[in-house]
């Protein structure tokens, strides 16, 4: 790694001496100031505590170009974060030289091959989710070929571990490359491949050492209006020096677009580390897909809050399944969206009430997804129709209609054995232009919820509405509802009133105060619990 | 430590105030087909509006309709609407169809990493960019209102009497 500073800094400290001189410098900066004060609440029922919640965050990215140079980095004080752990410095610092096609970079960075089955790096921050990699990356792309080396280390903090004591840092050093050739423009194929030496940590305090091998291969079809993409990769591990593992992923998607119509057609058939219900009580265990992967999840990303809410988390480790999605214009002014997605695990399972084991039926098929409860089936379809009632596209209304179902069969536990969540909601969205710049929107959420064991069932009723004044106010109340006796604090109701304002284009500010219920919040199948929280909280992005 | 993070704050912000934005701006990502775009072949006709998207994004959708009317209007002047999805890999194969379904005639290019996002300071959407002839940024606009579009079309005509 000192190696690696040296590269860092030499370049670093040429390139700033001569950018002070430079009349063709140009530089961006940019900034995320939040602050929080409050209360969190954990537990439900009778059994809650209650925490002082404060953070204070503030981000500056700065950018430097010149000619063909980039010089970045992070100036970053959290202390503390809203969520994840405090830091005060400078950090994702990288230099870039780009030029015809050829782009260098050393320091820290984030890449994607394919659709990350391989190899996807990113940042989430509200997740506390980061994958960053410090190293060097290659590239070189023209119009016949497209490549990318990339190697470098990642120290991986598991987002789940943060608040707790024993805080998990898995360690990857990794070496990858991609080549993807394009001989036509209707044709394109490529392979990666991912070798990476790990340290992580297991269940009883040691450090397992793993070298994991990733091969991927895939391509890509464009002909009249359909357009077929398929990948697959496989990923052989080996745990210090002696057991070894062997899963894989496969992913495909297939376009229709039309004229006013568009249809997509995903596959996955996720199967990274089938292990039966005893091993997958260790959501860390070595052989389970890395960090530095990210497969698509194959199944909606939705718009409306209450949807957000129980949402479906993909086991890339052991997941088969698909979604339809379809956009249909009937006219210039009504829009219609469709989608369907169901999954599943891939096998069912037996339990030898002598021996205690559990044995895999085998099954052709377990290439499709199945409702059977045995093999925790996800299941959800998702209509809206967005009606707009005039020329400029400002006034519309926006009605939905989505049913979830989602099973967890427990073959452990003769008293509960199957635990499903059923789901319907019902969202509405009406925004209306009063005069000038003034307008104004509601929406309205009901969500009719029946949970087992749990609790038999339960209504959430959202509203929220706001009032904007076109370039820079808008004000806004929200209210949520529930009848669910299992919330923290045995609370009922949430009420938040939240407002921005927009200084010039380029800065803005948020303030809100309230109550929020938290919830479960996903980005990339990843997910963490939010707490419910009640306080005040102003956020100011700007863009200097 | 806080006082030491002013002042590079305070230099920064010095620093940034003291340039002008005088180099052009190019990169070059895909388009819908597959197919690597750059940024002046857009800039070489005339002004870009940059209008980053994605579809989980219900603003970014609004502003890209209402947008889709005003580049009509001034495409004849060599206005290019310029649509950069910010999609990842859980949404990207949908972009199309929805782009399809809308009857959008302006070019829609791929950023699934972030990469021209967050070079060009992109933090949160929807996140517009006008880019001059010259390929210089003329205005940045973070977030959208209804009613916005009227002051975006005031910043389009303006550069366009510039040029």
């Amino acid at each position: 790694m000192k190696i690696l500073k040296l590269v860092l800094i030499i370049p670093a400290i040429l390139v700033t001496n001569y950018l002070s001189f430079a009349q063709s410098l140009s530089s961006s900066i940019s900034n995320n100031f939040q602050f929080g004060t409050g209360f969190e609440n954990f537990g439900e029922g009778g059994f809650v505590s209650k925490i002082k919640k404060e953070y204070f965050e503030n981000y500056t990215d700065a950018r430097f170009f010149l000619s063909n140079f980039t010089l970045g980095f992070r100036l970053e004080v959290s202390n503390p974060p809203e969520y994840g752990l405090p830091y005060k410095g400078i950090r994702k610092k990288y230099i870039e030289f780009e030029k015809e096609g050829l782009s260098i970079r050393a320091g820290d960075l984030y890449t994607l091959f394919s659709r990350g089955l391989s190899l996807n790096l990113f940042e989430e921050r509200p997740l506390g989710y980061d994958s960053n990699l410090e190293g060097i990356k290659i590239g070189y792309s023209n119009s016949f070929l497209k490549s990318e080396l990339v190697g470098g280390d990642i120290d991986f903090l598991v987002p789940s571990t943060i608040l707790t004591e024993d805080k998990r840092i898995e360690k990857y050093k990794i070496r990858a490359a991609s080549l993807r050739l394009i001989p036509a423009d209707f044709f394109s194929f490529g392979g990666n491949f991912v070798w990476s030496e790990n340290k992580l940590p297991n269940i009883v305090t040691t450090t397992d050492t793993t070298i994991v091998k990733i091969p991927e291969y895939f391509f890509r079809l464009s002909l009249f209006d359909f357009d077929l993409y398929a990948s697959y990769a496989t990923k052989f591990t080996s745990i210090s020096g002696k057991d070894s593992s062997r899963g894989s992923a496969f992913y495909s998607s297939l376009t229709h677009s039309g004229d006013g119509f568009g249809i997509t057609f995903e596959y996955k058939d996720y199967r990274f580390d089938i292990v039966d219900q005893f091993l997958r009580s260790d959501p860390f265990r070595s052989t389970a897909m890395l960090s530095f992967q990210n497969p698509p999840i194959v199944h909606k990303e939705h718009l409306f809050s209450l949807l957000k809410r129980y949402p479906h988390i993909t086991d890339f480790n052991d997941e088969v399944g698909f979604q339809i999605d379809a956009f249909l214009s009937l006219n210039s002014q009504t829009t219609l969206n469709g989608n369907i997605a169901i999954s599943s695990r891939h096998y069912e399972y037996d339990l030898d009430p002598m021996t205690f084991k559990l044995s895999k039926i085998e099954s052709w098929s377990s290439l499709f997804p199945s409702l059977s409860e045995k093999r925790d089936p996800f299941w959800e379809i998702y209509f809206d129709v967005e009606y707009i009632l005039d020329d400029n596209f400002e006034n519309y209304i926006r009605l939905a209609f989505n049913r979830r179902s989602a099973t967890v069969y427990d073959i452990l536990n003769p008293l509960s054995k199957i635990q499903p969540t059923r789901l319907t909601t019902i969202p509405m969205e009406i925004q209306h232009v009063l005069s000038g710049s003034w307008s104004l929107k509601f929406i309205s959420e009901s969500q009719w919820v029946k949970r087992f064991p749990i609790s038999e069932r339960y209504f959430n009723q959202l509203f929220a509405i706001a009032v904007s004044k076109s370039p820079s106010i808008s004000l806004g109340i929200k209210w949520e509802f529930t009848s669910s006796d299992f919330e923290p604090e045995s609370k009922k109701n949430w009420i938040i009133v939240e407002g921005s304002y927009r200084f010039g284009t380029n800065h803005l500010l948020i303030l809100a105060f309230g109550d929020e219920r938290g919830g479960v919040v996903c980005s990339n199948g990843i997910c963490r619990q939010v707490y419910p929280f009640s306080g005040f909280r102003m956020t100011l992005t700007s863009n200097i | 430590m806080v006082y030491k993070y002013m002042l590079i704050w305070y230099l920064l912000i010095s620093f940034q105030f003291s340039q002008a934005q005088n180099t052009s701006l190019n990169f070059s990502l895909e388009d819908l087909n597959g197919k690597n775009r750059m940024l002046s072949e857009f800039t070489d006709k005339g002004p870009v509006y940059i209008n980053f998207w994605a579809l989980w994004c219900q603003p970014c959708r609004a502003e890209l309709k209402t947008m889709q009317a005003i580049s009509e209007k001034y495409s004849e002047k060599g206005f290019t609407l310029l649509a950069i999805s910010i999609d990842t890999p859980r949404s990207l194969a949908k972009v199309k169809s929805f782009f399809s379904s809308q009857n959008f005639t302006m070019p829609c290019l791929l950023d699934p990493n972030s990469k021209v996002f967050e070079k060009l300071n992109g933090q949160s959407l929807p996140y517009s960019i006008l880019i001059d002839k010259s390929g210089k940024i003329a205005k940045t606009r973070t977030g959208y209102l209804p009613g916005d579009e009227k002051f975006i079309e005031q910043d389009i005509v303006k550069i366009l009497q510039n040029e």
